[in-house]
């Protein structure tokens, strides 16, 4: 470990302090100067954890669906990690968190680790933040760490590049919502959940994402996803659902070429999205308050300019500082 | 960039939960992050709350008399836990004696009925800067 100053927190986190780990979590937030290097070094003390995205349109039962996995965890005597995003204002900069009270049978067990994060202005469902509260949580040992997005519909599939496994979750009845995971995270679920399966329309809701399914899988001996039907506020299904999440670990550990290959593309993407996000914070504080940009949008509202001539203008100014 | 992060909750059995959400979106619009604890809250879960979340202070919204019989034991937790974060309290039932009492005890501000939002939310903000720099 290098010295820096959450040095202290990181070795206690690796001691398995809890109270440690929330609040190396709150620098990491924070932006603490010497957040990358303690992530660094934890880093490779956190590959042993199972990563377990839940994303899905806002509504659906992503965070009930979240405690009934933390129970059937539990049931297995093992340690769990819960990371819960909720969006950022993008006005006052505030957010009000409340995945918790969906866990609240939880909150009392010391193997159950809960955090809640704010989006803070980050796109893709979750953050630089969120995915550095994982490796702190599996760092701290937690075999577990079930990460819940932001409510997403097109957008958002940032998790599936990072966890082991994404689960979409859906519910019935959500017509014009299944329509948005058609067309934007259909093609990262890992397993398709059909929360609030007691509602009518559940089986067609199955039936739907099962053709999806099937279109998506032919001719590929890739992953073939599971679509499975469950009610997490009744404890119903959760059987199942815990059954495909070991199929697609079995999975993961008998690789194919066709799923190397896979996993290769998914570390590819996920990289070059946090070299993204870095460049476009560096670019962003780069142009805070800058006189250019200030004159510029003057002229553009006078209609003296127009928005390209100002952005290459911008960029070239960028590109000559460095 | 440093955030504001706070808890809001309700203790007991108490079921008023429109003062508690109407605080959470003001301390919301003023740029925090509020974690939200939600009713049948107990001292304990409170605690656990405020450690795993790494909160700079506890809120409590009271409507019921129970909050005088957990305030107590929750700020002995706290202590416990080693978790010196301060606590506030607000509430319809808080009356001027109860204020005065919760002070005594170590609550960092309790806030009666009559108390105006804005004032409300610049103490909790001055609260949590100055238990930073304490």
């Amino acid at each position: 470990m290098g010295e820096h100053g959450l040095v202290p927190l990181c070795r206690q986190v690796l001691d398995g302090e809890v109270a440690a780990a929330a609040r190396l979590i709150r620098e990491i937030d924070d932006g603490h100067p010497d957040a990358k290097a303690a992530l660094q070094s934890l880093y490779r003390h956190s590959q042993r954890a199972k990563l377990i995205g839940i994303t899905g349109p806002p509504g659906v039962g992503k965070s009930t669906l979240t405690s009934a996995l933390i129970t059937r965890i539990r049931d297995g005597d093992q340690g769990v990690g819960v990371l819960a995003v909720d969006p950022s204002s993008p006005f006052s900069g505030g957010a009000v968190l409340g995945d918790r009270i969906r866990m609240k049978p939880h909150l009392l067990d010391p193997a159950v680790f809960i955090r809640s994060m704010a989006s803070r202005g980050e796109s893709g469902g979750m953050t630089w933040a969120t995915r550095g509260a994982a490796v702190v949580m599996a760092a701290l040992g937690l075999p577990y760490i079930l990460i819940e997005t932001l409510g997403v519909g097109q957008d958002g599939i940032d998790i599936s590049r990072f966890a082991h496994t994404t689960l979409v979750v859906t519910a019935p009845g959500l017509g014009d919502q299944i329509q948005a995971i058609k067309a934007g995270i259909m093609e990262v679920g890992d397993i398709f959940v059909v929360n609030k399966s007691d509602l009518k329309g559940a089986a067609q809701t199955v039936a739907e994402l099962e053709t999806m399914v099937a279109e998506r899988c032919a001719g590929t001996d890739a992953w073939r996803p599971g679509v499975v039907a469950c009610s997490a506020l009744g404890g119903k299904g959760l059987g199942n659902l815990w059954d495909a999440l070991e199929s697609h670990w079995a999975f993961l550990a008998q690789p194919t070429p066709a799923s190397e290959a896979g996993q290769l593309e998914k570390l590819r993407q996920d990289v070059l999205e946090m070299v993204k996000k870095a460049e476009i914070d560096r670019i962003m504080a780069a142009l805070a308050g800058d006189s250019d940009l200030e004159t510029g949008i003057r002229a553009l509202a006078k209609g003296e300019t127009d928005p390209y001539t100002l952005c290459d203008g911008l960029l070239g100014k960028l590109h000559r500082d460095d | 960039m440093k955030k504001q992060r706070v808890v809001i909750g309700i203790m007991g059995l108490d079921q008023h939960e429109v003062g508690a959400l109407g605080i959470v979106r003001t301390l919301r619009d003023a740029g925090m992050e509020v974690v939200y604890a939600g009713k049948f809250n107990t001292p304990e879960t409170m605690v656990s709350t405020a450690l795993q979340e790494a909160v700079d202070l506890v809120g409590l919204s009271c409507h019921s008399w129970e909050y005088t019989y957990y305030v107590p034991e929750l700020l002995d937790l706290l202590k416990q836990y080693n978790l010196p974060i301060p606590v506030v309290v607000g509430g319809s039932v808080i009356t001027p004696e109860d204020e005065k009492k919760m002070e005594e005890m170590g609550v960092a501000a309790a806030f009666g009925p009559s108390t105006q939002v804005p004032e409300m939310v610049e103490r909790i903000q001055a609260i949590i800067q100055e238990s930073a720099h304490g």
